[in-house]
Protein backbone atom coordinates (compact mmCIF):
# COMPACT_ATOMS: atom_id res chain seq x y z
CA UNK A 1 0.00 0.00 0.00
CA UNK A 2 1.40 3.40 -0.87
CA UNK A 3 1.31 6.34 -3.25
CA UNK A 4 -0.10 5.46 -6.67
CA UNK A 5 2.07 7.06 -9.34
CA UNK A 6 -0.15 5.60 -12.07
CA UNK A 7 -3.32 7.43 -11.01
CA UNK A 8 -4.22 9.57 -14.05
CA UNK A 9 -4.62 13.27 -13.25
CA UNK A 10 -5.86 15.79 -15.80
CA UNK A 11 -5.06 19.51 -15.90
CA UNK A 12 -5.94 22.43 -18.18
CA UNK A 13 -3.31 21.43 -20.72
CA UNK A 14 -5.10 18.10 -21.27
CA UNK A 15 -8.36 19.72 -22.37
CA UNK A 16 -9.52 21.54 -25.50
CA UNK A 17 -12.48 23.62 -24.49
CA UNK A 18 -13.21 24.52 -28.13
CA UNK A 19 -14.76 21.07 -28.71
CA UNK A 20 -17.85 22.47 -26.99
CA UNK A 21 -18.12 25.48 -29.34
CA UNK A 22 -21.40 25.60 -31.23
CA UNK A 23 -22.82 22.69 -29.23
CA UNK A 24 -26.01 22.77 -27.20
CA UNK A 25 -25.49 21.90 -23.55
CA UNK A 26 -28.62 20.99 -21.60
CA UNK A 27 -28.55 21.20 -17.85
CA UNK A 28 -31.33 19.14 -16.26
CA UNK A 29 -31.91 20.52 -12.78
CA UNK A 30 -31.04 24.08 -11.78
CA UNK A 31 -30.03 23.42 -8.18
CA UNK A 32 -26.75 24.51 -6.58
CA UNK A 33 -24.59 22.44 -8.91
CA UNK A 34 -26.73 22.90 -12.02
CA UNK A 35 -26.76 26.67 -11.59
CA UNK A 36 -23.00 26.91 -11.02
CA UNK A 37 -22.17 24.75 -14.02
CA UNK A 38 -24.66 26.53 -16.28
CA UNK A 39 -23.17 29.94 -15.42
CA UNK A 40 -19.60 28.65 -15.76
CA UNK A 41 -20.29 27.01 -19.14
CA UNK A 42 -21.95 30.16 -20.43
CA UNK A 43 -18.91 32.22 -19.43
CA UNK A 44 -16.22 29.73 -20.49
CA UNK A 45 -17.50 28.26 -23.75
CA UNK A 46 -19.08 29.22 -27.03
CA UNK A 47 -21.77 26.63 -26.47
CA UNK A 48 -25.48 27.34 -26.17
CA UNK A 49 -26.52 26.52 -22.60
CA UNK A 50 -30.18 25.70 -21.99
CA UNK A 51 -32.04 24.42 -18.94
CA UNK A 52 -34.42 21.50 -18.67
CA UNK A 53 -36.54 21.88 -15.58
CA UNK A 54 -39.85 21.11 -13.98
CA UNK A 55 -41.99 24.08 -13.04
CA UNK A 56 -40.54 25.13 -9.70
CA UNK A 57 -38.59 27.95 -8.03
CA UNK A 58 -35.30 26.87 -9.59
CA UNK A 59 -36.87 27.18 -13.03
CA UNK A 60 -37.87 30.77 -12.24
CA UNK A 61 -34.32 31.52 -11.10
CA UNK A 62 -32.84 30.08 -14.31
CA UNK A 63 -35.20 32.20 -16.36
CA UNK A 64 -34.30 35.29 -14.35
CA UNK A 65 -30.62 34.57 -14.97
CA UNK A 66 -31.21 34.59 -18.68
CA UNK A 67 -31.20 30.93 -19.67
CA UNK A 68 -33.63 29.49 -22.20
CA UNK A 69 -35.90 27.11 -20.27
CA UNK A 70 -37.68 24.04 -21.61
CA UNK A 71 -39.47 21.06 -20.23
CA UNK A 72 -36.90 18.35 -19.59
CA UNK A 73 -37.66 16.13 -22.58
CA UNK A 74 -37.72 19.09 -24.94
CA UNK A 75 -34.37 20.36 -23.65
CA UNK A 76 -32.74 16.92 -23.90
CA UNK A 77 -33.94 16.51 -27.49
CA UNK A 78 -31.92 19.59 -28.49
CA UNK A 79 -28.75 18.61 -26.66
CA UNK A 80 -25.34 17.57 -27.87
CA UNK A 81 -24.49 17.18 -24.20
CA UNK A 82 -27.00 16.59 -21.39
CA UNK A 83 -26.03 16.96 -17.75
CA UNK A 84 -28.42 15.06 -15.48
CA UNK A 85 -28.09 17.02 -12.24
CA UNK A 86 -31.20 16.11 -10.29
CA UNK A 87 -30.73 14.32 -6.91
CA UNK A 88 -29.60 10.70 -7.05
CA UNK A 89 -32.87 9.38 -5.67
CA UNK A 90 -34.97 11.02 -8.39
CA UNK A 91 -32.57 10.41 -11.30
CA UNK A 92 -33.97 7.03 -12.37
CA UNK A 93 -37.49 8.44 -12.60
CA UNK A 94 -36.36 11.53 -14.56
CA UNK A 95 -34.13 9.40 -16.77
CA UNK A 96 -36.92 7.02 -17.75
CA UNK A 97 -39.67 9.62 -17.77
CA UNK A 98 -38.05 12.42 -19.75
CA UNK A 99 -34.44 11.82 -20.72
CA UNK A 100 -33.79 8.41 -22.27
CA UNK A 101 -36.27 8.60 -25.13
CA UNK A 102 -35.12 12.10 -26.07
CA UNK A 103 -31.35 11.56 -26.15
CA UNK A 104 -29.99 12.16 -29.63
CA UNK A 105 -27.77 9.38 -31.06
CA UNK A 106 -24.14 10.47 -30.83
CA UNK A 107 -24.81 12.95 -28.05
CA UNK A 108 -23.35 12.70 -24.56
CA UNK A 109 -25.02 12.19 -21.19
CA UNK A 110 -23.12 13.33 -18.12
CA UNK A 111 -23.64 12.48 -14.46
CA UNK A 112 -22.14 14.36 -11.52
CA UNK A 113 -22.55 11.38 -9.20
CA UNK A 114 -21.75 7.76 -9.96
CA UNK A 115 -24.43 6.34 -7.66
CA UNK A 116 -27.08 5.24 -10.15
CA UNK A 117 -24.52 3.92 -12.64
CA UNK A 118 -22.61 2.05 -9.95
CA UNK A 119 -25.67 0.20 -8.70
CA UNK A 120 -27.28 -0.39 -12.11
CA UNK A 121 -30.26 1.78 -11.22
CA UNK A 122 -29.90 3.47 -14.59
CA UNK A 123 -29.02 1.34 -17.60
CA UNK A 124 -26.58 2.91 -20.03
CA UNK A 125 -28.47 4.35 -23.03
CA UNK A 126 -27.33 2.96 -26.38
CA UNK A 127 -25.46 5.06 -28.95
CA UNK A 128 -24.65 7.80 -26.46
CA UNK A 129 -21.44 8.71 -24.65
CA UNK A 130 -21.89 8.35 -20.89
CA UNK A 131 -19.61 10.51 -18.79
CA UNK A 132 -18.95 11.11 -15.12
CA UNK A 133 -17.76 14.49 -13.88
CA UNK A 134 -18.00 14.46 -10.10
CA UNK A 135 -16.83 17.66 -8.40
CA UNK A 136 -15.37 17.26 -4.91
CA UNK A 137 -16.79 20.62 -3.96
CA UNK A 138 -20.09 22.06 -2.77
CA UNK A 139 -22.29 23.08 -5.70
CA UNK A 140 -22.59 26.82 -5.14
CA UNK A 141 -18.91 27.20 -4.21
CA UNK A 142 -18.04 25.98 -7.71
CA UNK A 143 -19.36 29.25 -9.10
CA UNK A 144 -17.50 31.31 -6.48
CA UNK A 145 -14.24 29.55 -7.29
CA UNK A 146 -14.76 30.02 -11.02
CA UNK A 147 -15.34 33.74 -10.57
CA UNK A 148 -12.22 33.93 -8.38
CA UNK A 149 -10.30 32.04 -11.11
CA UNK A 150 -9.58 29.19 -8.73
CA UNK A 151 -10.09 25.50 -9.38
CA UNK A 152 -11.51 22.51 -7.52
CA UNK A 153 -10.82 18.81 -7.59
CA UNK A 154 -13.06 16.36 -9.36
CA UNK A 155 -13.30 12.75 -10.47
CA UNK A 156 -13.81 11.98 -14.13
CA UNK A 157 -14.52 8.84 -16.08
CA UNK A 158 -15.94 7.69 -19.38
CA UNK A 159 -18.49 5.00 -18.64
CA UNK A 160 -19.38 4.46 -22.30
CA UNK A 161 -17.58 5.79 -25.37
CA UNK A 162 -20.10 5.43 -28.19
CA UNK A 163 -18.62 8.11 -30.44
CA UNK A 164 -14.91 7.78 -29.84
CA UNK A 165 -14.92 11.40 -28.67
CA UNK A 166 -16.06 10.88 -25.11
CA UNK A 167 -12.77 11.82 -23.43
CA UNK A 168 -12.27 15.14 -25.30
CA UNK A 169 -15.87 16.08 -24.45
CA UNK A 170 -15.46 15.12 -20.80
CA UNK A 171 -12.20 16.99 -20.32
CA UNK A 172 -13.64 20.07 -22.04
CA UNK A 173 -16.54 19.95 -19.57
CA UNK A 174 -14.17 19.62 -16.61
CA UNK A 175 -12.14 22.54 -17.93
CA UNK A 176 -15.14 24.76 -18.64
CA UNK A 177 -16.49 24.05 -15.15
CA UNK A 178 -13.22 25.32 -13.72
CA UNK A 179 -12.05 22.05 -12.22
CA UNK A 180 -8.89 21.56 -14.25
CA UNK A 181 -7.31 24.69 -12.78
CA UNK A 182 -6.83 22.40 -9.77
CA UNK A 183 -7.10 18.94 -11.34
CA UNK A 184 -9.30 15.93 -12.09
CA UNK A 185 -8.55 12.33 -11.13
CA UNK A 186 -9.68 9.41 -13.25
CA UNK A 187 -11.94 7.23 -11.12
CA UNK A 188 -14.85 5.10 -12.31
CA UNK A 189 -18.49 5.73 -11.38
CA UNK A 190 -18.37 2.70 -9.11
CA UNK A 191 -15.24 3.96 -7.37
CA UNK A 192 -16.72 7.44 -7.02
CA UNK A 193 -19.98 6.13 -5.59
CA UNK A 194 -18.18 3.82 -3.17
CA UNK A 195 -15.89 6.61 -1.98
CA UNK A 196 -18.72 9.10 -1.64
CA UNK A 197 -20.85 6.70 0.40
CA UNK A 198 -17.86 5.57 2.44
CA UNK A 199 -17.10 9.15 3.48
CA UNK A 200 -20.75 9.68 4.41
CA UNK A 201 -21.19 6.38 6.26
CA UNK A 202 -17.79 5.54 7.72
CA UNK A 203 -16.32 8.91 8.63
CA UNK A 204 -19.42 11.12 8.84
CA UNK A 205 -21.25 9.25 11.62
CA UNK A 206 -18.15 9.22 13.84
CA UNK A 207 -17.61 12.95 13.34
CA UNK A 208 -21.24 13.66 14.14
CA UNK A 209 -21.32 11.26 17.08
CA UNK A 210 -18.05 12.71 18.41
CA UNK A 211 -19.51 16.22 18.44
CA UNK A 212 -22.71 15.08 20.16
CA UNK A 213 -20.80 12.99 22.69
CA UNK A 214 -18.33 15.79 23.43
CA UNK A 215 -21.24 18.18 23.90
CA UNK A 216 -22.88 15.88 26.46
CA UNK A 217 -19.65 15.17 28.32
CA UNK A 218 -18.75 18.86 28.31
CA UNK A 219 -22.12 19.73 29.82
CA UNK A 220 -21.69 17.03 32.48
CA UNK A 221 -18.34 18.64 33.34
CA UNK A 222 -19.96 22.04 33.75
CA UNK A 223 -18.59 23.63 30.58
CA UNK A 224 -20.82 26.29 29.04
CA UNK A 225 -22.93 24.95 26.15
CA UNK A 226 -22.31 28.04 24.02
CA UNK A 227 -18.55 27.63 24.47
CA UNK A 228 -18.75 23.95 23.56
CA UNK A 229 -20.46 24.68 20.26
CA UNK A 230 -18.08 27.53 19.47
CA UNK A 231 -15.10 25.34 20.24
CA UNK A 232 -16.28 22.40 18.16
CA UNK A 233 -17.47 24.15 15.00
CA UNK A 234 -19.36 27.39 15.41
CA UNK A 235 -16.35 29.71 15.58
CA UNK A 236 -15.08 28.36 12.26
CA UNK A 237 -11.74 27.40 13.82
CA UNK A 238 -12.43 23.72 13.23
CA UNK A 239 -13.15 24.30 9.55
CA UNK A 240 -9.77 26.06 9.36
CA UNK A 241 -8.24 22.95 10.91
CA UNK A 242 -9.66 20.87 8.07
CA UNK A 243 -8.50 23.51 5.61
CA UNK A 244 -5.02 23.23 7.07
CA UNK A 245 -5.13 19.45 6.53
CA UNK A 246 -5.99 20.13 2.90
CA UNK A 247 -3.31 22.79 2.50
CA UNK A 248 -0.45 21.32 4.53
CA UNK A 249 -1.29 17.64 5.03
CA UNK A 250 -3.07 15.58 7.68
CA UNK A 251 0.00 15.04 9.87
CA UNK A 252 1.97 18.09 8.76
CA UNK A 253 -0.78 20.45 9.90
CA UNK A 254 -0.75 19.20 13.49
CA UNK A 255 2.04 21.46 14.79
CA UNK A 256 0.24 24.51 13.38
CA UNK A 257 -1.98 24.29 16.47
CA UNK A 258 0.89 24.46 18.95
CA UNK A 259 2.61 21.86 21.12
CA UNK A 260 -0.10 21.65 23.78
CA UNK A 261 -2.69 20.77 21.13
CA UNK A 262 -0.38 18.26 19.46
CA UNK A 263 0.63 16.62 22.77
CA UNK A 264 -2.95 16.45 24.09
CA UNK A 265 -4.26 15.18 20.76
CA UNK A 266 -1.59 12.51 20.52
CA UNK A 267 -2.04 11.17 24.04
CA UNK A 268 -5.83 11.07 23.79
CA UNK A 269 -5.76 9.53 20.30
CA UNK A 270 -3.73 6.69 21.76
CA UNK A 271 -6.54 6.05 24.25
CA UNK A 272 -9.22 5.76 21.56
CA UNK A 273 -10.43 2.24 20.81
CA UNK A 274 -9.96 2.27 17.06
CA UNK A 275 -10.97 -1.39 16.72
CA UNK A 276 -14.59 -0.55 17.60
CA UNK A 277 -14.54 2.34 15.16
CA UNK A 278 -13.04 0.22 12.42
CA UNK A 279 -15.56 -2.55 12.91
CA UNK A 280 -18.49 -0.22 12.17
CA UNK A 281 -16.58 1.15 9.19
CA UNK A 282 -15.98 -2.37 7.87
CA UNK A 283 -19.71 -3.07 8.14
CA UNK A 284 -20.45 0.15 6.29
CA UNK A 285 -18.05 -0.54 3.44
CA UNK A 286 -19.27 -4.12 3.15
CA UNK A 287 -22.85 -2.92 2.70
CA UNK A 288 -21.75 -0.23 0.26
CA UNK A 289 -19.69 -2.55 -1.91
CA UNK A 290 -22.18 -5.41 -1.88
CA UNK A 291 -25.00 -3.10 -2.93
CA UNK A 292 -26.96 -3.82 0.26
CA UNK A 293 -27.09 -0.13 1.15
CA UNK A 294 -28.32 0.82 -2.32
CA UNK A 295 -31.03 -1.87 -2.07
CA UNK A 296 -32.12 -0.55 1.32
CA UNK A 297 -32.20 3.04 0.09
CA UNK A 298 -34.27 1.94 -2.89
CA UNK A 299 -36.70 0.15 -0.56
CA UNK A 300 -36.88 3.31 1.59
CA UNK A 301 -37.71 5.41 -1.49
CA UNK A 302 -40.28 2.94 -2.80
CA UNK A 303 -41.95 2.71 0.62
CA UNK A 304 -42.43 6.49 0.69
CA UNK A 305 -39.45 7.43 2.92
CA UNK A 306 -40.63 5.85 6.22
CA UNK A 307 -37.44 6.93 8.01
CA UNK A 308 -37.82 10.56 6.97
CA UNK A 309 -39.92 11.56 9.99
CA UNK A 310 -37.32 10.20 12.40
CA UNK A 311 -34.55 12.01 10.52
CA UNK A 312 -36.55 15.24 10.57
CA UNK A 313 -37.03 14.85 14.31
CA UNK A 314 -33.30 14.38 14.80
CA UNK A 315 -32.43 17.44 12.75
CA UNK A 316 -35.48 19.56 13.52
CA UNK A 317 -35.78 22.81 15.43
CA UNK A 318 -36.94 21.16 18.63
CA UNK A 319 -33.53 20.54 20.12
CA UNK A 320 -31.21 22.27 22.51
CA UNK A 321 -28.29 22.63 20.13
CA UNK A 322 -30.38 24.48 17.55
CA UNK A 323 -31.68 26.84 20.24
CA UNK A 324 -28.20 27.59 21.56
CA UNK A 325 -26.89 28.13 18.03
CA UNK A 326 -29.73 30.55 17.25
CA UNK A 327 -29.11 32.48 20.44
CA UNK A 328 -25.38 32.71 19.79
CA UNK A 329 -25.86 33.73 16.18
CA UNK A 330 -28.13 36.54 17.31
CA UNK A 331 -25.84 37.73 20.08
CA UNK A 332 -22.64 37.52 18.07
CA UNK A 333 -24.13 38.61 14.77
CA UNK A 334 -22.69 35.48 13.13
CA UNK A 335 -25.16 35.65 10.25
CA UNK A 336 -24.08 39.16 9.39
CA UNK A 337 -20.89 37.86 7.80
CA UNK B 1 -56.06 15.70 28.08
CA UNK B 2 -53.11 15.29 30.46
CA UNK B 3 -52.41 11.69 31.39
CA UNK B 4 -50.62 10.49 34.50
CA UNK B 5 -47.40 8.77 33.49
CA UNK B 6 -46.82 5.32 34.96
CA UNK B 7 -45.28 5.64 38.41
CA UNK B 8 -44.08 2.08 38.85
CA UNK B 9 -42.52 -0.61 36.74
CA UNK B 10 -45.64 -2.71 37.09
CA UNK B 11 -47.86 0.11 35.82
CA UNK B 12 -45.57 0.66 32.89
CA UNK B 13 -45.52 -3.05 32.06
CA UNK B 14 -49.29 -3.17 32.08
CA UNK B 15 -49.52 -0.19 29.76
CA UNK B 16 -46.92 -1.65 27.42
CA UNK B 17 -48.62 -5.05 27.41
CA UNK B 18 -51.79 -3.34 26.20
CA UNK B 19 -49.71 -1.15 23.83
CA UNK B 20 -48.47 -4.24 22.03
CA UNK B 21 -52.00 -5.63 21.70
CA UNK B 22 -53.16 -2.36 20.16
CA UNK B 23 -50.07 -2.16 17.96
CA UNK B 24 -50.99 -5.43 16.29
CA UNK B 25 -54.25 -3.84 15.15
CA UNK B 26 -52.47 -0.81 13.74
CA UNK B 27 -49.94 -2.67 11.61
CA UNK B 28 -51.07 -4.55 8.55
CA UNK B 29 -49.73 -8.07 7.86
CA UNK B 30 -47.06 -6.92 5.35
CA UNK B 31 -45.76 -4.40 7.92
CA UNK B 32 -45.69 -7.09 10.59
CA UNK B 33 -43.85 -9.42 8.23
CA UNK B 34 -41.24 -6.74 7.47
CA UNK B 35 -40.70 -6.13 11.18
CA UNK B 36 -40.49 -9.85 11.90
CA UNK B 37 -37.93 -10.28 9.12
CA UNK B 38 -35.71 -7.66 10.74
CA UNK B 39 -36.17 -8.16 14.47
CA UNK B 40 -36.86 -11.23 16.53
CA UNK B 41 -36.90 -9.34 19.82
CA UNK B 42 -36.79 -5.66 20.71
CA UNK B 43 -35.90 -5.05 24.35
CA UNK B 44 -37.08 -1.79 25.92
CA UNK B 45 -35.22 -0.78 29.06
CA UNK B 46 -36.55 1.85 31.47
CA UNK B 47 -33.81 2.37 33.99
CA UNK B 48 -35.68 4.91 36.13
CA UNK B 49 -38.29 2.27 36.95
CA UNK B 50 -35.83 -0.61 36.83
CA UNK B 51 -37.99 -2.32 34.25
CA UNK B 52 -37.42 -4.00 30.92
CA UNK B 53 -39.98 -5.40 28.51
CA UNK B 54 -39.71 -7.22 25.19
CA UNK B 55 -41.51 -6.91 21.93
CA UNK B 56 -41.28 -10.29 20.28
CA UNK B 57 -42.02 -10.96 16.62
CA UNK B 58 -44.03 -14.08 16.13
CA UNK B 59 -42.48 -15.37 12.93
CA UNK B 60 -45.50 -17.45 11.97
CA UNK B 61 -48.24 -14.95 12.87
CA UNK B 62 -47.32 -12.48 11.73
CA UNK B 63 -47.89 -10.74 15.04
CA UNK B 64 -46.09 -8.99 17.85
CA UNK B 65 -46.37 -10.12 21.43
CA UNK B 66 -45.37 -8.69 24.78
CA UNK B 67 -42.95 -10.56 27.02
CA UNK B 68 -41.53 -9.43 30.37
CA UNK B 69 -38.47 -11.56 29.74
CA UNK B 70 -37.03 -13.71 26.97
CA UNK B 71 -34.24 -16.21 26.53
CA UNK B 72 -31.20 -15.22 24.53
CA UNK B 73 -30.04 -11.84 23.33
CA UNK B 74 -32.45 -9.28 21.88
CA UNK B 75 -32.06 -8.13 18.27
CA UNK B 76 -32.19 -4.51 19.38
CA UNK B 77 -32.11 -2.83 22.78
CA UNK B 78 -33.68 0.56 23.34
CA UNK B 79 -32.94 2.38 26.56
CA UNK B 80 -34.66 5.48 27.92
CA UNK B 81 -36.52 6.74 30.96
CA UNK B 82 -40.25 6.19 31.30
CA UNK B 83 -40.57 10.00 31.21
CA UNK B 84 -38.89 10.15 27.80
CA UNK B 85 -41.33 7.56 26.47
CA UNK B 86 -44.23 9.46 27.97
CA UNK B 87 -42.94 12.78 26.59
CA UNK B 88 -42.52 11.27 23.12
CA UNK B 89 -46.00 9.76 23.20
CA UNK B 90 -47.63 13.06 24.15
CA UNK B 91 -45.61 15.27 21.83
CA UNK B 92 -43.41 16.95 24.44
CA UNK B 93 -40.38 15.52 22.67
CA UNK B 94 -39.77 13.03 19.88
CA UNK B 95 -37.73 9.87 19.67
CA UNK B 96 -35.45 11.60 17.15
CA UNK B 97 -34.74 14.50 19.50
CA UNK B 98 -34.33 12.14 22.44
CA UNK B 99 -31.80 10.11 20.48
CA UNK B 100 -29.77 13.14 19.50
CA UNK B 101 -29.67 14.43 23.06
CA UNK B 102 -28.68 11.06 24.49
CA UNK B 103 -31.97 10.46 26.29
CA UNK B 104 -32.73 7.51 24.06
CA UNK B 105 -30.07 4.93 23.35
CA UNK B 106 -30.24 2.24 20.72
CA UNK B 107 -27.96 -0.79 20.65
CA UNK B 108 -27.75 -3.45 17.98
CA UNK B 109 -29.83 -1.75 15.30
CA UNK B 110 -28.24 -2.60 11.99
CA UNK B 111 -28.24 0.58 9.87
CA UNK B 112 -29.92 -1.21 7.01
CA UNK B 113 -32.88 -2.14 9.21
CA UNK B 114 -33.63 1.47 10.15
CA UNK B 115 -36.58 1.77 7.75
CA UNK B 116 -38.31 -1.23 9.28
CA UNK B 117 -37.67 0.07 12.78
CA UNK B 118 -38.83 3.61 11.98
CA UNK B 119 -42.07 2.40 10.46
CA UNK B 120 -43.04 0.92 13.81
CA UNK B 121 -42.48 4.04 15.94
CA UNK B 122 -45.53 6.18 15.22
CA UNK B 123 -48.00 3.28 15.56
CA UNK B 124 -46.21 2.26 18.75
CA UNK B 125 -46.60 5.72 20.28
CA UNK B 126 -50.24 5.95 19.19
CA UNK B 127 -50.88 2.57 20.82
CA UNK B 128 -49.12 3.71 24.00
CA UNK B 129 -51.36 6.78 24.20
CA UNK B 130 -54.48 4.66 23.84
CA UNK B 131 -53.23 2.16 26.39
CA UNK B 132 -52.45 4.92 28.84
CA UNK B 133 -55.86 6.52 28.38
CA UNK B 134 -57.48 3.15 29.05
CA UNK B 135 -55.36 2.70 32.17
CA UNK B 136 -56.30 6.13 33.43
CA UNK B 137 -59.96 5.52 32.66
CA UNK B 138 -60.31 8.47 30.30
Amino acid sequence: MGANDDLPVFREADADISVLAGKTITIVGYGHLGRSLALNFRDATKAKVIIGSRKDDSRDLAEKEGFPIFDIGEAVAQADLTLLLVPDETQPEVMEGSVRANLRPGSALLFASGYNLAYDLIALPQGVDVLLFAPRMVGDVIRDLFVAEKGFLSYVSVEQDATGNAWPTLLAVASAAGSLRRGALKLSAKQEANLDLFGEQALGPWLGAAILAAYQVGLEAGLPPEGLLLEMYLSGEMSKTFQAMSDSGFFRSVYLHGYAAAFGGMTRTMAVDRDVMMETMREAVKDIQSGAFAEELQAEIEAGYPSRAFLDEMLGDDNEINRIEDNLRRKLGLDEG
Amino acid sequence: MTQSPPATGEELQNILRRTVELLNDKLDPPQLERIASAFQTVRWEFNDLDTAVHLVSDQTGPALRFAPSVEGNPSVTIGMSSKTLDDAAWGRTSFGTAFITGKLKVKGLHPLKMSKFASMLDPFLASYREAQEEANGS
